[in-house]
């Protein structure tokens, strides 16, 4: 008789901790969101005015984070990478990437300029739909095709790492650069169509 | 007596069951805190290493976090192996399989500027810290600029080549992933011409 009461009491203490302690290991499993502190920088970070309309705003956000603070874009995409007076590499704080030829092109690198990465006419970063856009990564295949003497391969850009990126992370790549103005290519490129990558 | 043993019972299997449970969800918790696709980008971070990671004493979650952003987006290999890829795999000359060249991965040694600017190291040293920096010491150089060895006073203070104007503004998460994976690495000798 003494016995069930004690079996009763210790059953219900047994289930009670073992109710709270899975509720606390639920609550630090977390909400599984890792990319919520780089998509707010992603946003702090875009150095133009980006255009949200019938964008994914999460993709945008990553996408800039992506472009603007991990795959250094902007360092062969612009002319000029920085604006006057503000390049980092010079101690020039606080920095600021030169909005006015942001991502479109015209850098000299001997063989090959490099192409305008803003949105042309109907809005395709590069010219290139999301489909030509990963393939051009995954490939390598420059899709101007603007060096067929020497290589049918982009022979600057960094694709032989950014193709091993998720189609996620491509995603994001491309809707934030969907986002961004569309720009001319600076004139001091005095490239090609091909060259620059715009068909 | 007789209660108080069975008393004593209980609680020692409630005690266990407690533990399990605790257990069960904690083995849980790493991969169900982290989203589809930070899991994915771990999952690629191991597949594309090119060199065996020493796990011991690292956090695996964050060694194939800083695998992925090492090797894909950041593309460090461009830059501080030298040459990048191995010869007949250069897939920049359509040599496919790709294969970077792990034999002098990350270990430095390309020139830039005519020579004036050579690539470091940044495979760990001896005590295991990469390119003989603290984790501080190595958020500091991405955040600031500052050449820690200062190797071109000549030219400038400032690191001139290393894009981290554009890798300052990344998270800590992400910086810690980066060093982590780093840590990791095959320790190698400087190539030449590297500064020390």
């Amino acid at each position: 008789m003494r016995f069930k009461p004690l079996l009763l009491l210790g059953l219900t203490a047994c289930a009670v901790l073992m109710v709270l302690n899975d509720r606390s290991s639920a609550q630090s499993a977390g909400t599984g969101d890792d990319d919520a502190a780089r998509i707010a920088i992603g946003f702090k970070v875009a150095p133009v005015h980006l255009n949200l309309h019938h964008k994914d705003t999460n993709l945008v956000g990553l996408g800039s984070y992506i472009v603007n603070t991990q795959a250094w874009c902007n360092d062969c995409h612009t002319l000029n990478p920085w604006a006057a007076g503000h390049d980092p590499t010079s101690g020039q704080e606080p920095q600021v990437m030169n909005a006015a030829q942001y991502l479109a092109g015209g850098s000299n690198f001997g063989i090959v300029i490099s192409p305008n990465i803003t949105p042309d006419a109907h809005g395709l970063p590069a010219g290139l739909t999301f489909k030509d856009f990963v393939h051009a990564f995954r490939s390598g295949l420059d899709p101007g095709n603007g060096h067929p003497q020497i290589s049918p391969y982009m022979l600057i850009m960094p694709w032989p790492y950014h193709e091993l990126q998720t189609d996620h992370d491509l995603a994001a790549m491309y809707e934030y650069l969907r986002a961004i103005p569309s720009l001319q290519t600076p004139h001091s490129a005095a490239g090609t169509d091909q060259e620059t990558g715009q068909r | 007596m007789r209660p108080r043993l069975a008393l004593l019972l209980i609680l020692a299997a409630c005690a266990c069951l407690v533990v399990w449970n605790g257990r069960s969800s904690a083995q849980t918790a790493d991969s169900s805190a982290l989203s589809a696709e930070e899991a994915a980008r771990i999952r690629i971070g191991f597949q594309i290493a090119p060199v065996p990671l020493a796990l011991r004493d690292k956090d695996p979650n964050l060694v194939g976090l800083g695998s992925y952003l090492v090797n894909t987006r950041a593309a460090c290999n461009h830059c501080h192996t030298f040459p990048a890829f191995e010869t007949g795999h250069n897939p920049f000359m359509g040599q496919f399989p790709a294969k970077v060249n792990a034999a002098a991965y990350l270990a430095g040694g390309r020139p830039f500027a005519g020579g004036l600017i050579v690539s470091r190291n940044i495979t760990p040293d001896s005590h295991g810290n990469p390119a003989g920096l603290t984790f501080a010491q190595f958020v500091h150089l991405l955040r600031t600029g500052i050449d820690p060895d200062n190797v071109h006073p000549q030219i400038s203070p400032l690191l001139q080549i290393m894009p981290w104007p554009y890798f300052r503004t990344m998270t800590n998460h992400d910086l810690a992933a980066i060093y982590e994976y780093l840590r990791a690495i095959p320790s190698l000798p400087s190539a030449s011409g590297t500064p020390p």
